[in-house]
């Protein structure tokens, strides 16, 4: 009997060394890389064929003329994330693309969309298996994990970018590129979108101060602005009011995984608050954010507020986002970062028109340009057309809108003012394809305009932009592989009291100075120690002082 | 071991007939052994993943060796006791206290008779049959600081404050406790119920012409015959102890942080810490390091319960 058991046990361990798949897996990446290098090999010849006479913008045109009389299309597979699902239009939506894409460049594509919930995962199996896909963006899935474990593609390997995406480097400013370096080398493009944020905005549905009778018409600084600029005290003033008037809804409340980011003026280095700056545009000293007067100060003001009652008791296990509670009447006021077009967003989604202050500065933090850049997978066969077909999308204006917005006639009809929007019987239910993810798809700044929005809305975005003030720390990207260990350790101590500090259910002067111990027991001040060497190497690298 | 004896006396002719004649049923026995060779053993290898510093470039094979550094995290803090106490814990608990619920309604169900079998039994199943996240909402339904049932229509007409349920840790353990044995009841009492109906009913007869009453018969008789099932699935959910339930506990705290100290589990605590982080290599290494030590805990009670009484044990 024991033999016997024997025998299974070793014909079972047997057999699974066979069917490990470990012999077919490694084959494919080899042959994947192979073919790669075949490919790479081959546009290299030919471009060697044309360099000789040619500048760079030609060998792009020549790969595309090649492709072109070839007859046979590359198809370059685009993932995106959006937070409905797959729309029913995207098989239309690719072909139409894919049009425009094959009379330019030869080259077919296919989207990929997927939902938020499932996009961190899918793209990570994709990406793993070597299933194709050729561009994505890295949203949810994270920059630096994509870097580390290998998926992306260098962009300036055999001079890819420069070759072959001139627009590109045309739509951005060297700074905004760089974000997206690690080590020197650079894994991704960002997205035009609003890269800074105003700090502490705070909306209010403006039917509820007509009701209480505050004057806020006269408090813009300039007719026709969207923000009022104003103080926490006012803003406290007004909030206590509406609570009067209004006991049975909660007065106020804030999405718990943004409060930090969007209320305070520091720098989460690399997208986690271990270790910030607290004075971002002046020094790059990385400093604790919990010990900061900045975070005691909200903290205690939150503490106030939750005791004048403005937050619903059940906020600290309140699941929905804010502007659906104001939407179904349980919610008056919520935090939101503003930026130019905010007012209509926020009315929007909260079904009736709202009024937006402002109690911070605009700012602009060192991960605006690496949260969500635009990446080519390493498995990528062609990365030539691959970066031909982001080119396109950057610079494209047609291609752009199609991409933003959908067809022409089906999802949207021309205004008479030159915006667009939807045709008749057409809406945002059942359109075939209105992802409402505008700030992740490339550039949306040559895209059409959608009706509600001024037709200006980019430029004064570009403005916003530039004038924000910036983090002395614009374009590092903290890589924490190293002190992965702390940081998980950390990640499960901040959230443990995340939540009760920032709503302001326990006193901060008890409970800050014991979240510190236990954060100091986890491992902070190593982590801390190892974001600030290698701040400090970037900025020694870079020149900046 | 046990039936060793009886096996060797078996001529090579008898045995090759009982072969024979066991083919239908080793065939019925072929789609699951498939699928548990699929899902169970072929992604073995895979365990390596744990002591790699895993590039997608390199693949898993080609990727370097990382030593124990993926396990670090695991044990790097004091939280490393915490989330082990509460898996261990919680646990036992949950054995002792869902094993004495199940066997007293196994042996009630059984009593019963007709219609009214099925209906309790049916109703006593329902909790399990729903989602972890329903069944979070339920309790919520009750224990909402702002509208829960407790808050409003029992302590306020008895005149006491509202608690915040989602802040105090000292009673989620009972609530969890009672939320399993809830949940779970109806399921964990099938086996049992099932064992009980196959028992000899002339036995009771028996008992009962001798005058034995209703509890020396549960006592005397389907007791001790209930035992080696009992002892099965009871080592069965020792060797699971090191896992739990995860929407039990993520889902029905709501997540709320003020309550980690008390809900935090290894494998919530490696979903929390790993969620942004991503890191496939460290969530194998608390793999690796649940199913090992479950392992380990299998192997003991087995030996346990082999010195104690052979002939339960399971191998």
């Amino acid at each position: 009997m024991k033999k016997k058991l024997a025998l299974l046990l070793a014909g079972a361990l047997a057999l699974t060394t066979l069917a490990g798949c470990g012999s077919k897996k490694e084959e494919a990446p080899a042959a994947a890389e192979s073919a790669k290098e075949e490919t790479a090999e081959a546009a290299g010849a030919a471009e060697e064929v044309v360099a000789e006479a040619a500048d760079e913008g030609e060998a792009a045109e020549a790969a595309a003329a090649e492709r072109i009389e070839s007859g046979t299309y590359p198809k370059v597979v685009i993932a995106y994330m959006n937070f409905a699902g797959t729309p029913k239009g995207i098989d239309r939506i690719s072909q139409k693309m894919s049009e425009i894409t094959e009379a330019k460049i030869g080259v077919d594509v296919e989207l990929q969309i997927m939902d938020s919930a499932s996009y961190s995962q899918n793209m990570n199996l994709m990406l793993a298996s070597g299933e194709q896909v050729d561009l994505f963006n890295v949203v949810s899935v994270g920059f630096m994990p994509c870097v580390n474990k290998g998926y992306l593609l260098d962009l300036e390997e055999d001079d890819l970018l420069a070759k072959y995406g001139q627009d590109i480097i045309k739509a951005f400013r060297p700074m905004e590129l760089n974000g997206c370096r690690v080590d020197g080398t650079l894994y991704g493009i960002p997205v035009k979108k609003d890269d800074a944020a105003g700090q502490f905005g705070i909306s209010i549905p403006q039917a509820l101060l007509d009701e209480i009778g505050f004057d806020y018409a006269s408090m813009y600084e300039n007719e026709g602005d969207e923000l009022i600029y104003t103080d926490l005290d006012t803003i406290e003033g007004i909030l206590s009011q509406i609570h009067e008037a209004h006991p049975e809804k909660a007065t106020f409340y804030m999405d718990k995984s943004s409060i930090v980011s969007q209320c305070l003026v520091v720098d989460m280095v690399g997208g986690d608050p271990f270790g910030v700056l607290n004075d971002p545009v002046n020094s790059l000293e990385v400093t604790d954010l919990f010990t900061g007067e900045q975070y005691m100060e909200l903290c205690r003001r939150m503490y106030k507020w939750n005791q004048m009652g403005f937050f619903s008791k059940d906020a600290l296990t309140e699941s929905l986002g804010t502007t659906v509670q104001v939407k179904a009447g349980n919610l008056c006021a919520y935090k939101t970062a503003t930026k130019p077009g905010i007012k209509q967003q926020e009315s929007n989604l909260c079904g009736e028109p709202v009024i937006i202050f402002q109690c911070g500065p605009d700012f602009k933090k060192s991960t605006a340009y690496n949260t969500m850049p635009w990446a080519i997978n390493q498995n990528c066969e062609d990365p030539v057309a691959a970066m031909q077909v982001l080119n396109l999308l950057y610079s494209d204006p047609d291609l752009a809108t199609l991409f933003c917005w959908g067809e022409e006639g089906v999802e949207w009809v021309e205004t008479e003012d030159g915006h667009i929007t939807f045709p008749e019987g057409v809406d945002a239910q059942n359109s075939e394809y209105f992802n409402n993810v505008n700030w992740e798809l490339c550039n949306q700044f040559i895209a059409r305009v959608w009706e509600g929005d001024e037709l200006t809305i980019w430029d004064r975005m570009q403005k916003f932009n530039d004038e924000a003030e910036a983090s002395k720390a614009m374009g590092f990207t903290w890589d924490n592989s190293a002190v992965s260990a702390e940081y998980t350790a950390l990640a499960n101590v901040y959230a443990e009291y995340q939540g009760q500090l920032e709503l302001g259910f326990v006193d901060p002067d008890v409970v800050v100075p014991e979240m510190v111990e236990r954060l100091k027991a986890a491992g902070l001040d190593d982590y801390m120690a190892a974001k600030q060497e290698a701040l400090n190497e970037w900025a020694a690298a870079n020149g900046i002082e | 071991m046990a039936s060793n004896k009886y096996k060797e006396k078996m001529s090579p002719a008898k045995r090759k007939s009982l072969i024979r004649r066991s083919i239908p049923i080793y065939l019925m026995a072929l789609p699951g052994l498939i699928y548990l060779f699929i899902n169970n053993y072929m992604p073995m290898p895979g365990i390596i993943l744990a002591f790699k510093n895993y590039k997608a470039k390199d693949g898993i094979y080609g990727s370097k060796w990382a030593g124990f550094k993926n396990f670090k995290y695991l044990f790097s803090t004091q939280d490393a006791f915490v989330i082990t106490r509460n898996t261990i814990c919680y646990n036992l608990v949950f054995i002792v206290v869902n094993l004495v619920a199940a066997v007293a309604v196994a042996i009630i169900l059984s009593e019963l008779v007709g219609k009214q079998k099925k209906f309790y039994q049916s109703v006593i199943l329902l909790p399990y049959l729903l989602s972890a996240v329903i069944i979070s909402y339920l309790v919520f339904a009750f224990l909402s600081p702002e509208n829960g049932f407790v808050n409003n229509s029992i302590l306020k007409p008895l005149g006491k404050e509202g608690i915040s349920w989602y802040q105090e840790k000292k009673y989620w353990p009972f609530i969890l406790v009672f939320v399993n044995l809830w949940k779970g009841i109806g399921y964990n009492c099938i086996i049992y119920l099932s064992t009980i109906i196959g028992f000899d009913r002339g036995l009771y007869e028996a008992a009962s012409i001798d005058g034995a009453t209703k509890w020396q018969q549960i006592t005397k008789i389907t007791l001790p015959l209930l035992r080696p099932t009992i002892i099965m699935l009871t080592m069965m959910a020792v060797g699971r102890i090191f896992y739990s339930d995860f929407g039990l506990f993520y889902q029905v705290p709501q997540n709320s942080g003020a309550l980690y100290s008390v809900t935090n589990t290894i494998d919530t605590y490696v979903y929390r810490g790993l969620l942004e982080l991503g890191d496939i290599t460290m969530s194998a290494a608390a793999g690796v390091y649940q199913s090992l030590v479950g392992f380990i805990l299998v192997l003991s009670a087995n030996l346990a319960v082999r010195k104690f009484d052979p002939d339960s044990a399971l191998f």
